[in-house]
């Protein structure tokens, strides 16, 4: 039968020839974006283990992976962990070498610019040999200083190289902290979405930036990744026996550690999945339609051979096994073909932009014989099955009447008019419900301006004053408490470290709505941009006083009653590039015009914080006593256990000098 | 017993929505080494008839027995067998497999047999001596004339030693020269191999060599002996005097 089949391949060859052209270019297709997209993996896979440099298996802390960015002291490691990690893990097999990283924020500056980073510290000769096996080429890792992404470069005006980068950021006990190191070089951090802020640094220098011997996590290389997964939970099993609880272990393809792969290749198997069935649709579709015309043309040789006795089912196999040997001829056209074009590629040396990586690659699609033959099988399978089913319904001869078929423009038309109904039913309700009339007691502008500077003035906003201030922060690390002595004139403050004694002699300064950052062993001061004022939990522009009738726009909300106390309720719209919030929503007393409580909103309207205010403090002014600040308690609209206390004491009238408010003298201060 | 019985058979075809009888309340008996013709003008039966003996076709009402088994109670694959078993069948337009050779299509019914590659080809080799066409075994149908093909159908019907074959207008696609042979050649197999043969035809150079006769008007039957009118099934006694 199979001699027979072969032969009847010759008897319409053009429609035999175009059978085979129609499934070779479905399978030509199916092979070529397998062959893409195992290229596209290893890629991704190499970028995230080599290139940025996790290597095969990470160890953080028990929910690191989640909670480091956010909260980086407590999720990091001591020392003590760090070491039980690298002797448990230099014990199991496959393991090649192990190395600590310590990954931050920040801001750096240079050039009076500045912008933000996202920082590795890392081990360099860790880095250097894990990227030996990386086939994307990568920059050697820095010694002693600084590697920059050219697109962070270039937003910091393309500082020479060796030129000094001052780095900018909260330590881990939550308190502004900045070095100075050296640019030496440029990087790429090998993902588009944060190439203008990557950084690199030696580890070393990035924990004297955090003011702290912890790093964020271990990562540990191995001989071959396909022993990532094994690893880990010999890995895991042991740091659980000795320390249960207390560490994650994850491999390179964690949700968290490679973002990248797993969100590209999650979209990109669906691609691969969707083209697959769409070309094995188009394919099975012509294959059916070729067995059915071949049925039709043969009807009297069907006829002929049921006569002899040949049931259905063996007859319907001869149109099978027609199929079959087509399928095989396209498959090795499209084989043929698949692996020419592959070759191709490789000698012409095409280059390819792979997803979020910002530099060209070599197209070198990867098509292992093996998964070729599978692609081939699943598709073939699928058309013999498709040719078999068409095969014994033809065969079969018997006409039924057919269940009645829904034509594709009903069920477009079905499927939009659902679209329609669930898009414009719930419209309705809305438009139906009436306008809610605005409060004609809407107060003006001016008078809402006056309550703010009223509220202001009862926080240092206005007049010459000085004060001291504690400041206690507390969050899931430990807790911290720092001491200021404040100085304001006429909007512009000075806030001098007094204790602890190791950070005696940090200043800040607010000027002409400008602030700045400066310690001892800094060669100048740090400007510190009106987002860098949010860093820890009190913010650093609540540190000095505040000018909200000067930098917000107001909009009334009405009135509220906070505990008893009856409110006015105002929306604060930043009016100015150098406001600290984008937005507030302010209460003050109806009585006094004292700010009771306000809720710091960012950019998308969400609370960052939540500020409540005591007025027990009182300051003469001409003659008159004003209430005064007394203490202030922030908490963190998303974590309430992180909290700031300020305690405003001694407060009086000053009239400190001009000199005190300037940038030029801050560092001889 | 009877190789072939109808009782009372009728067939009815539906056009549209026209109700067609084909066979109409048929009594009818094929002997083993009977040579029967089956004749009457087009549209009379005669390939529906052909049809219902060789299983291809259920009858509407009556009973039809093969060799004693009421072929109504038959299922699918019962039926195949019967088929492969019982029937060889030639066909007015000789039906060959225009990709295999002549040898190939003698070969054919035997794959359900069986029976190894070697023994079919030394089956399909003697079918073919049989009707004197060994020189043209490796011949397509295409390469062959009218009455070859016709005489390798004829072979291809030989080949399983079937009980009956039965041959649907054997001779109206060949010339007279041709025609012939091919009718000494079936009056051969049956006489000297005992093969009983039933077949359609108006060709009178085949009618003038049978030994019986059944003639179909309008779905109903008539049947003679040597071309004289005979009766066979009380249900034909209608039409007796009219064909005598």
């Amino acid at each position: 039968m199979w001699s027979m089949a072969f032969r009847n391949l010759y008897r319409d060859r053009r429609r035999t020839i175009a059978t085979v052209i129609a499934v070779a270019a479905g399978l030509f297709a199916v092979l070529l974006f397998l062959g893409y997209i195992r290229f596209v993996e290893s890629s991704l896979a190499s970028v995230v283990i080599y290139r940025d440099a996790n290597a095969h298996v990470q160890v953080y802390r028990k929910d690191g992976p989640e909670q480091l960015a956010a909260s980086p002291a407590q999720y990091s490691l001591n020392s003590e962990e760090q070491a039980l990690i690298h002797k448990i893990s230099a014990d199991l097999p496959h393991f090649q070498r192990a190395s600590n990283q310590l990954a931050g924020v920040g801001v750096v500056q240079a050039n009076n610019e500045s912008a933000v980073f996202l920082a590795r510290g890392i081990d360099p000769e860790f880095e250097r040999a894990l990227q030996e096996q990386s086939p994307f080429a990568a920059t050697p890792p820095p010694e002693d200083g600084l590697l920059l992404t050219t697109q962070l470069q270039d937003l910091l005006g393309y500082p020479q190289k060796g030129t000094d980068l001052q780095l900018f950021s909260a330590s881990y006990a939550n308190r502004i902290n900045a070095i100075e190191a050296p640019l030496l070089g440029d990087f790429s951090t090998g993902i588009e979405a944060i190439e203008d802020k990557g950084l690199k640094a030696p580890l070393t220098l990035l924990q004297s930036l955090y003011d702290t011997d912890a790093v964020s996590r271990v990562v540990i290389q191995l001989d071959n990744r396909e022993h990532s997964a094994q690893f880990r939970e010999q890995l895991a099993a042991e740091l659980e026996r000795q320390a249960p609880g207390r560490f994650e272990v994850t491999t390179w393809d964690h949700p968290q550690i490679g973002q990248l792969y797993t969100s590209f290749m999650g979209f990109f198997n669906m691609v691969f999945a969707f083209t697959g069935i769409v070309v094995f649709t188009i394919a099975l579709t012509t294959i059916q339609h070729t067995v059915a015309m071949n049925v039709a043309d043969r009807i009297r040789e069907i006829g002929m051979l049921r006569s002899l006795g040949f049931g259905r089912k063996r007859i319907a196999g001869l149109f099978v096994r027609e199929s079959v040997l087509t399928t095989v001829a396209a498959a090795v056209v499209a084989t043929i073909l698949a692996y020419l074009t592959i070759f191709t590629l490789a000698l012409t040396g095409v280059e390819t932009q792979l997803p979020r990586i910002s530099e060209p690659a070599p197209l070198a699609l990867q098509l292992p014989p093996l998964w070729a033959l599978a692609a081939i099988v699943c598709v073939g399978a699928g058309i013999t099955l498709g040719a078999l089913m068409t095969a014994r319904k033809r065969v079969g001869g018997e006409v039924r009447p057919g269940r009645r078929s829904v034509p594709l423009t009903h069920l477009l038309a079905a499927s939009a008019s659902v679209v329609l109904a669930v898009t414009l039913l719930p419209m309705q309700p809305q438009a139906m419900e009436p306008q809610v009339a605005e409060d004609a007691a809407t107060p003006s502008e001016e008078v809402m301006r006056q309550w703010l500077r009223e509220a202001d003035l009862a926080r240092g906003g206005w007049g010459s004053y000085q004060w001291k201030l504690r400041i206690h922060t507390k969050d899931p690390a430990g807790a911290t408490d720092t001491n200021y002595d404040i100085a304001v004139r006429d909007g512009r403050a000075l806030a001098m470290t007094t204790a602890p004694r190791r950070y005696r002699g940090e200043k800040i300064l607010i000027a002409s709505r400008a602030m700045w950052y400066a310690k001892p062993g800094l060669r100048k001061p740090v400007s510190i941009s009106p987002q860098q004022r949010l860093v820890g939990e009190a913010a650093n522009g609540d540190i000095a006083s505040t000018q909200y009738a000067r930098d917000y726009t107001p909009e009334y909300l009405g009135t509220e009653a906070l505990d008893g106390t009856p409110c006015y309720k105002l929306k604060l719209t930043a009016a100015t590039n150098s406001a600290t919030y984008e937005s507030i929503i302010y209460y003050l007393d109806r009585d006094s015009l004292l700010g009771v409580k306000a809720e710091f909103l960012t950019a998308s309207g969400m609370p960052l914080k939540i500020a409540q205010f005591e007025y027990g403090n009182a300051v003469l002014v001409e003659g008159e006593e004003q209430p005064f600040v007394s203490r202030m308690k922030i908490v963190n609209a998303n974590f309430p256990e992180r909290y700031s206390v300020l305690e405003y004491a001694q407060v009086s009238p000053a009239n400190p000098p001009e000199s005190l408010f300037t940038v030029d003298t801050l560092m001889t201060l | 017993m009877n190789l072939v019985e109808f009782e009372s058979v009728t067939k009815q075809y539906r056009l549209g929505e026209v109700e067609v009888t084909a066979l109409n309340n048929v009594n009818f008996t094929v002997q083993k080494g009977d040579f029967v013709a089956i004749t009457g003008p087009s549209g009379s039966g005669k390939t529906t008839m052909l049809n219902l003996i060789g299983c291809l076709d259920s009858a509407t009402s009556g009973e039809i027995r093969v060799a004693g088994q009421p072929v109504s109670q038959l299922n699918d694959r019962e039926l195949d067998i019967l088929r492969s078993r019982t029937y060889g069948i030639i066909f007015q337009n000789f039906n060959l497999v225009p990709v295999l050779s002549a040898l190939e299509n003698v070969m054919l019914p035997l794959y359900l047999h069986p029976l190894s590659k070697a023994e079919m080809r030394n089956r399909a080799q003697a079918a073919l001596a049989a009707v004197n066409l060994t020189r043209f075994a490796g011949f397509r149908p295409d390469q062959l004339s009218g009455g070859q093909r016709q005489r390798v159908a004829v072979a291809r019907a030989l080949v399983t030693e079937p009980k009956l074959i039965l041959a649907d207008e054997p001779t109206a696609s060949l010339d007279t020269a041709s025609a012939l042979s091919l009718v000494e050649l079936m009056k051969q197999l049956n006489t000297e191999r005992k093969v009983t043969f039933v077949f359609s035809t108006h060709d009178q150079r085949l009618l003038q060599h049978v030994k019986r006769v059944v003639e179909l008007r309008d779905g109903r039957l008539t049947d003679s002996a040597a071309g004289a009118p005979v009766k066979e099934g009380a249900t034909q006694k209608a039409d007796e005097s009219e064909v005598a």
